[in-house]
């Protein structure tokens, strides 16, 4: 029988998950884990799947077919070279590719597979979705909603009480949430909604415009008007997002952006990640309207959900996390890389079916909090001793994070960093780790007090390097501490147990030796050593029963035994 | 008659022993005597000689007796030191069983030592090869994030290259503008058209060359470093398109110079390590457009 494999066949981007010895892992395509999903022909008639076929589509746009998944269901054709394909062959071209990648990584034939669909997937693109997977040479083991995956991918069937789940899926094109219900191993979900127009592309693009409005102010030109500029500024934004999702600020150089009357134009622009999300809030506030209704109609209150899970790249915004985090009272999950949970829930399943053994997904994680003292200002009163976390509990770890902090008063120029580890607001509540004294502030503008942005760098072994950058002067300065209390893995645990053993013999080893010798001469000379025998049993009942005066006195009686068979 | 004759033999002999008994009792009488002085006087030398050993025996006793004392602290001496002994030896049986375990939990531990040993062995080769995995992963890193730089000297160069193309070129004066001789000599074929003259233009036409070329070699030198590490770029520019290596943003029409499908521009160098492409380049594209307007296929 064939080995089973997991298929997230995504709307941008598709990947493999597989089982093998209890693992879940990406079957990965050389050095690209996710393949893009995206097929077309070259001019001389040559299939292309994935990178290269997206890389042709603006050449060839009525040769390259992207997107298929929108309309899988539908009667829709694509018309390629000149010839009309359904959206099942389109996304069995896909599979087909996926298939050989699988193969390829397990040096053999893999004929078997788990599908993920949306959960308001319709009966028609699920049949589609299967009969796509056939096509492509799978037996579909099964089709499997996307969120129900995601659920896998957590383990979280694995545990026996029910749990009510919300799976927030924020992609590069699409958006939905689900409200999955797990039972004694049974998964359903109970309802689902979202907006199929919504994703990282967007924000992608309200940067982009950000970006370009800037340069207008500054010059009186649109770089809009050019395609090069243009498809610079996109490069620059999409950068741009990426880098604030750890940072709270980010410069954007796009120099030689333009030229005006022979000048050159450059683009130069800090943006703050306070900035970035004001531009985005609108929209996310939207797929905050859609977890309500989700809620809504399986019929529940946001209190009655056990997790939050997150899938979809975009789900790494800080601002994302704090929304939901916000709207549902719960710490939303992004410990398993949100672009392979489905796949990886996909390759769960299969290792089901297939009646593979699964281990948990071993992500090292963060088990507490991380942040620094701050002080806040409510209603015109400073409040001390506050607790400002920097990374959340649960991050997958190594992991860097930064904020920017304000200092109180415009004549400051010192601040002492103090960092701690725990979950209370209260500063002083927590578990102080180190800190330092950062002097020399100088203000960005007169009349306003300094700001520095503290940078929390946390390692696979624990250490936390903290450092502060003053934004005025660009002076630094920092310390590493050992975030405590970190869980000991298991690798680390058999290495600390091996050094325990074996260090002296104690009391009971020697008994335990004795009686191994008694035990040996017993078997060897048999008959006529009723004394040992009766003794050697004493002390092991003694032993037994804890009676320590009694194991003392037959350990000597044992020992004179076995001296005087000895002397013979 | 044979026990008459005893008879007669045996009175005979009876006489004979009476006769010699009366004789010797006289004569023992006298010897008694005589012997009897004799005796009294031996005695009395005994009982002398016997005091004498009596005097001597007193010190022998109390010898004899502190001897039998001493004997019994011996044998209690003797029984102690076997019974310390015996502890002794069972202390050493005891110690010797207890060695014998550890010496075994020792070979084990070395066996375990030696297997872990050559296990470490691999492991360390293998840490070795990680190790030099990862050392290029993070140069291929650092490499990575000094492309948008090499961009920007790309991005410098050409807008540099427009400039100088912008910088006012010397151009042939008008006609009108010349004095009759002049034109009759040039009508003559005997003279040219002369040049307009544009103040310090050459100059700086040559200046912005030379800082060209200074600025070309700093990219040189880039790529140079890039190239010690197997980083080079892909060529792009007059080459057929190759989704492989290219990402198409922009397409332009095909004239006789570039044909359809070959890549006209670069929008952004591509780059290679080893055969891998690191970095796809983004180009502009030659197409062929029908005369009705429509892109042509293939």
């Amino acid at each position: 029988m064939s080995k089973i494999i997991g298929i997230d066949l995504g709307t941008t981007f598709s990947a493999v998950g597989f089982a093998s010895q209890g693992e879940l892992r990406i079957l990965p395509n050389g050095a690209e884990r996710i393949v893009p999903s995206v097929v077309g022909f070259s001019p001389q008639g040559a299939l292309l799947v994935g990178t290269p076929a997206r890389n042709q589509y603006v050449l060839y746009p009525d040769r390259t077919a992207r997107s298929i998944k929108r309309k899988m269901g539908s009667a829709e054709t694509v018309e390629l070279d000149g010839r009309a394909y359904s959206p099942q062959e389109i996304s069995a071209i896909i599979l087909r590719e996926l298939k050989r990648i699988a193969e390829a990584n397990l040096g053999e034939e893999v004929t078997r597979a788990v599908i993920t669909v949306p959960a308001y997937f319709s009966d028609a693109a699920r049949q589609a979705t299967k009969d796509a997977g056939e096509i492509a040479g799978f037996t579909v083991e099964r089709i499997l909603n996307e969120p129900t995956a995601a659920a896998l991918a957590y383990g979280l069937d694995r545990t026996e009480e029910r749990q009510l789940v919300a799976v927030y899926d924020l992609g590069g094109g699409t958006f939905d949430v689900s409200i999955v219900e797990l039972n004694s191993g049974i998964v359903e979900v109970r309802a689902s909604h979202g907006n199929t127009q919504l994703g990282g592309d967007d924000f992608d693009e309200l940067l982009m415009n950000f970006l370009a409005e800037r340069f207008q102010e500054e010059y009186g030109l649109d770089p809009r008007t050019e395609r090069r500029a243009t498809a610079r500024l996109l490069h620059a934004a999409e950068q741009a997002k990426i880098t604030l999702s750890t940072q709270p600020f980010v410069q954007v150089r796009e120099e030689y952006l333009m030229e005006l009357e022979g000048r050159p134009l450059h683009l130069d622009v800090e943006v703050a990640r306070a900035q970035f999300e004001e531009l985005i809030l609108p929209l996310l506030e939207g797929t905050l309207s859609s977890f309500d209704q989700a809620l809504l109609d399986a019929d529940l209150a946001a209190s009655d959900l056990d997790k939050v899970l997150f899938v979809g790249g975009s789900t790494r915004i800080p601002l994302v996390w704090e929304l939901v985090a916000g709207h549902t009272g719960l710490e939303p999950h992004i410990e398993i890389n949100p672009d392979e949970a489905v796949a990886l829930g996909a390759g769960a399943q299969a290792a089901i079916i297939a009646g593979e053994p699964l281990d948990a997904i071993l992500v090292d994680v963060t088990a507490h909090s991380l942040g620094i003292e701050i002080a806040e200002i409510a209603f015109g009163e400073l409040i001390p001793d506050r607790y400002n976390v920097i990374i959340h509990r649960n991050t997958t770890i190594p992991t860097s994070k930064a904020q920017v902090y304000s200092a109180v008063f415009a004549d400051q120029t010192s601040i002492q960093v103090k960092v701690y580890q725990g979950e209370s607001a209260v500063a002083s509540e927590n578990t102080l780790l180190g800190d330092f004294m950062f002097d020399q502030l100088k203000p960005e503008a007169a009349g306003l007090p300094p700001r520095i942005t503290v940078n929390f760098d946390l390692d696979l072994n624990g250490l936390l390097r903290v450092s502060a950058v003053d934004r005025a002067s660009r002076r630094q300065a920092g310390v590493t501490v050992k975030a405590e209390h970190l869980p000991l893995n298991p690798a680390q645990k058999e290495a600390a147990r091996e050094r325990i053993e074996g260090l002296e013999i104690d009391a009971a080893e020697g008994q335990q030796i004795l009686l191994a010798r008694a035990r040996r001469i017993l078997v060897e000379r048999g008959a006529g050593l009723e004394r040992l025998s009766a003794v050697a049993a004493g002390l092991e009942q003694a032993i037994e029963t804890g009676e320590t005066e009694r194991q003392e006195e037959l350990e000597e009686e044992l020992t004179d035994l076995l001296y005087e068979l000895d002397e013979e | 008659m044979r026990q008459l004759i005893l008879a007669v033999l045996n009175v005979h002999t009876l006489l004979g022993l009476l006769a010699g008994w009366l004789l010797g009792a006289r004569r023992a009488q006298v010897a008694e005597r005589d012997a009897q002085a004799h005796v009294d006087e031996q005695f009395a030398a005994q009982l002398e000689r016997a005091a004498e050993i009596a005097a001597q025996l007193d010190p022998l006793v109390a010898e004899i007796s502190a001897l039998n004392t001493s004997a019994a602290t011996l044998r209690e001496s003797v029984a102690a030191l076997d019974k310390q002994l015996g502890r002794v030896g069972r202390e050493q049986f005891k110690v010797n069983t207890l060695g014998e375990a550890q010496q075994q939990q020792i070979e084990n531990a070395l066996e375990q030592l030696g297997e872990l040993n050559t296990h470490r062995e691999a492991d360390v080769a293998l840490l070795r090869e990680q190790l030099h995995a990862d050392q290029s992963a993070q140069r291929l890193l650092v490499i990575q994030r000094l492309l948008p730089a090499l961009d920007g000297l790309d991005q410098a160069l050409a807008a540099g290259e427009r400039l100088r193309a912008r910088a006012p070129n010397p151009e042939p004066q008008k006609i009108s503008a010349l004095s009759f001789q002049q034109r009759l000599a040039i009508a003559l074929g005997r003279g040219e058209i002369p040049m307009t003259r544009v103040d310090g233009a050459a100059e700086w036409r040559d200046a912005l060359t030379a800082w060209l070329a200074g600025l070309e070699l700093v990219r040189e030198r880039l790529l140079h470093a890039l190239a010690a590490e197997r980083v080079y770029p892909l060529s792009a520019r007059g080459e057929p398109f190759d989704p492989n290596l290219h990402i198409a943003v922009e397409t332009a029409p095909a004239t006789d110079e570039h044909s359809d499908g070959m890549v006209i521009d670069e929008y952004r160098r591509g780059y290679q390590v080893d055969d891998r492409v690191l970095r796809a380049a983004e180009v502009v594209v030659a197409r062929a457009i029908n005369f009705n307007g429509e892109e042509n296929e293939g």
